[in-house]
């Protein structure tokens, strides 16, 4: 029988190619206004996608403070996004990032059970601890924590948070007009967190969200990342690129989930794919050049040095990939970045092509060709346990994104691989996962 | 004369939940519903996060609250012109946070909106932050608020207008000559910056700040506020506040703030129906005042109006009971206010500080270009 799959719309200001705001097709003057989110969302849901999914940075793109001037923009706040897409949407699933690191748990339990009651369930939150070193400029610190210890503060984090949610019991909101009781306080239960990081007492002023927890989404797959997705995460937005690494780490996570009383089917796991599609395999691929060709070296660079955490600035565009002293340089890579060491010392990569290759994707998965193609390619990576679904990440705005709804979510549904109708209200529903049983 | 409304829950009357239509759990479309109404009524603004005063306690009053900053961008799709305020505290963020949440609403809803900057009342939240306020100094706990405020800007304005500059030709998406680091390093913060969203369309979103207790919590918000809401329950106070806030703000060699009276509504057709609704609710509980408290028919509140002229520059409208004194209040008190010249027939600008009457600030580092960062 075949698995349906799982679609997130991976939203970004102008597209997900760094050049595609150059794109002629492309008015990039819009990208931070309620019709450019909307006209995608509102796309997104006509072709039934499980959700809408914004990304996350505390920081600007720049280098020592100075931005980059090719730079485009990263996602602009997700709360506000998702919260204003929830208005003009009806069955959407709204996922929104924010930092474990940078913000105060009381007010994230209380943002996204707002957004789920706002959207009737339909709120996901994708935990993040901030990989950019410079976010902690903005937040007077005079480093970023370091990762094991992100982790840390991000499991109590996440336990004050599902702590706070669990605070109402499902009848504590009575409405008795005639005894003049609004809610029974008996029945809402404070929480008293005394942790290394955090000390939280109360309530939330709000019943429990209709989801019971927002969906909690996690990112990045280094090896603290992974254990922490194995023990929390019901999704996840994952990086890898390569189908066995996929499978390879699909693996890692969900065997690692009985250790914490979870069962293996309770998470669904969405590798980032940005298609561009053509009529033809030679359309397809014109229109990647096109893309490329609009893509100056210098923000490559950047954003290859800035993945890295290696100054690439100095040297040779066409030298190879100095990937040894790279690799000697640190630890802790993510995922996407060790991928790219492989490929790079596998194929003798310059520094010009995996700026390039970092620069059209964000080094996430890309697929150039028809929907015939695109079609096949990502029911061999759910059939062969690569995943659950994709986040899809249109290379620029809105015509891939048009493109996807109108040829690939007809195929996909033709051949039984996605849904033709929402079967339920909330993102729950969607995802297939259960309603998390209150802790108390 | 300015008027903006502040929603939540089933109305500012404590016992508002035991009449109200509203459905008790938290209800986006209801909250679109009013907001609406708002709009029809040309209200500068709706102000969400002002707290439903719960002195009847245990769970008498519906003080249900839905995250004022999600609340609004949840409005932004559904109104066109209604100004959008939303209160986040000073106390326990950041400013990267507070500039970067509203330089997007602001974006969102093409420069509509408004941070109210929660201060002074933090005592209620420290224990969900695990830390005091700090008001018991208050000169330290001013001087930390005007910081706050003061990196918000800053960090508002590191892209000069000019900087979000989308040259496809040259492929100059940002002109790093003209977005700024800030480099902030003060005696709470030290903010490098810069913000990684464009300046905002209406430069820097309204800022608005409650009226505090202290006089010298009321010098530095005559100092720092766009637009100060006052809660006075009678003229002569009232009155005497307007002045003592414009004096403040003249001696701190600024432009006066607009300052509204927070006026808890409740509306009749007749003077005896509006008191019999009155008399129903206050049974339950009375109102406590967090400013003017009135029941009685339109034409009285005009005469209010009128007769609070100079005591305030507009009116902060808390509805008794969702939505029936927001209803009551845009088809029955606005046009009677506007055919006695009081308030707009239409919206004249697009943004909220057109609405207001505020010019768009320009970036402080305008002019700046070529100066570098740090260093």
């Amino acid at each position: 029988m075949t698995r349906k799959m799982h679609l997130g719309l991976f939203i970004y200001p102008a597209g997900h190619h760094i050049a595609g705001w150059r794109h002629h097709a492309v008015d990039p003057h819009g990208i931070a206004g309620m019709d450019y989110y909307r006209r995608a969302a509102q796309t997104a849901e006509r072709g039934k996608f499980d959700l809408f999914f914004v990304g996350d940075m505390l920081a600007a793109r720049e280098k020592d403070g100075r931005v980059i001037r090719e730079g485009g923009l990263n996602n602009i706040d997700s709360i506000s996004i998702t919260s204003a897409i929830s208005a003009v949407t009806e069955c959407l699933g709204l996922v929104a990032t924010l930092s474990t690191t940078y913000n105060e748990p009381y007010y994230i339990a209380e943002r996204f059970a707002s957004l789920d009651h706002i959207s009737n369930g339909r709120a996901g939150w994708n935990i993040i601890t901030t990989a950019n070193d410079d976010a902690a400029y903005n937040f007077g610190q005079k480093s970023h924590m370091e990762k094991t210890r992100r982790y840390e503060r991000a499991k109590e984090f996440i336990d004050i948070c599902t702590g706070l949610w669990d605070g109402w019991d499902d009848d504590a909101l009575v409405a008795d007009a005639a005894r003049g009781q609004f809610v029974d306080k008996a029945r809402i239960h404070p929480i008293g967190h005394h942790g290394e990081f955090f000390q939280v007492s109360g309530a939330l002023e709000l019943p429990r969200p209709p989801q019971g927890w927002p969906v909690l989404f996690q990112a990045g797959g280094s090896p603290a990342g992974t254990e922490f997705a194995a023990m929390v995460a019901e999704a996840i937005f994952a990086a890898q690129t390569r189908l066995d690494e996929a499978r390879t780490y699909r693996d890692a996570v969900m065997q690692r989930m009985p250790k914490y009383g979870r069962s293996p089917d309770t998470l669904k796991i969405l590798p980032g794919l940005s298609p561009i599609l053509g009529s033809t395999e030679q359309e397809a691929k014109r229109k990647e050049a096109e893309l490329d060709e609009l893509i100056l070296p210098a923000v490559g660079v950047w954003m290859l040095s800035e993945q890295m955490r290696f100054r690439l600035y100095d040297y040779d565009l066409d030298a190879r990939l100095p990937s040894a002293d790279i690799r000697a340089s640190g630890q802790g890579f993510t995922p996407r970045v060790v991928s790219l060491l492989d490929r790079a010392d596998a194929e003798a990569l310059t520094i010009r092509t995996c700026a390039n290759l970092v620069a059209k994707s964000r080094s996430h998965g890309t697929f150039v060709g028809t929907v015939e193609q695109l079609v096949d390619h990502m029911s061999h990576w759910v059939d062969s346990g690569g995943c659950d679904g994709f986040n899809i990440m249109p290379a620029y705005f809105p015509d891939e994104l048009d493109l996807f709804v109108e040829h690939a979510v007809p195929e996909l549904q033709r051949r039984g691989l996605f849904r033709t109708e929402y079967e339920g209200s909330m993102l729950r529903d969607h995802l297939g996962l259960p309603r998390p049983v209150r802790r108390r | 004369m300015h008027l903006t409304v502040s929603l939540a829950g089933s109305g500012y009357h404590p016992a508002s939940w035991r009449v109200s239509r509203l459905p008790a759990v938290p209800n986006a479309a209801a909250f679109q519903a009013m907001a609406r109404t708002a709009e029809r009524g040309k209200l500068d603004a709706i102000l969400l996060g002002l707290p439903v005063n719960d002195a009847a306690g245990s769970g008498k009053v519906n003080t249900m609250r839905l995250d004022p900053v999600p609340l609004l961008g949840s409005l932004i799709g559904v109104t066109r012109h209604i100004g959008l305020g939303a209160s986040w505290t000073v106390d326990y963020t950041e400013p990267f946070n507070v500039a970067r949440v509203f330089a997007t609403l602001d974006h969102l809803s093409y420069g509509r909106t408004a941070w109210i900057a929660r201060m002074f009342d933090g005592e209620a939240l420290a224990e969900r932050f695990g830390r005091p306020n700090g008001m018991e100094d208050l000169a330290a706990y001013c001087e930390r608020a005007g910081e706050f405020v003061d990196v918000v800007r800053k960090l508002l304005d590191s892209w000069e207008d000019e900087g979000f500059a989308l040259d496809k030709a040259s492929g100059m998406f940002a002109d790093p000559d003209r977005v700024h680091a800030i480099n902030h390093a003060g005696r709470y913060f030290t903010v490098r910056g810069p913000l990684n969203v464009p300046r905002p369309p209406q430069g820097i979103p309204v800022l608005i700040i409650s009226d505090p207790a202290t006089a010298a919590g009321r010098r530095f918000v005559a100092a720092t506020a766009d637009v100060i809401l006052t809660d006075r329950a009678s003229l002569p106070a009232a009155a005497a506040r307007y002045q003592e806030l414009r004096a403040l703000a003249a001696e701190q060699f600024r432009d006066a703030p607009l300052v509204l009276a927070n006026i808890n509504v409740l509306l009749g057709e007749t003077e005896t129906d509006a008191r019999r609704r009155a008399a129903e609710l206050d049974a339950f509980c009375p109102r406590t005042p967090d400013g003017m408290c009135f029941a009685g028919t339109s034409e009285q509140l005009v005469d209010l109006f009128v007769a609070w002229r100079d005591a305030c520059d507009g009116f902060n409208l808390l509805p008794a009971v969702l939505p029936d004194d927001l209803n009551l209040f845009a088809d029955a008190v606005v046009p009677l206010a506007r055919r006695r010249g009081l308030f707009r027939s239409e919206y004249e600008g697009k943004t909220l500080r057109d609405h207001l009457g505020f010019a768009r600030p320009v970036s402080q580092y305008a002019g700046r270009a070529g100066e570098h960062s740090g260093s």
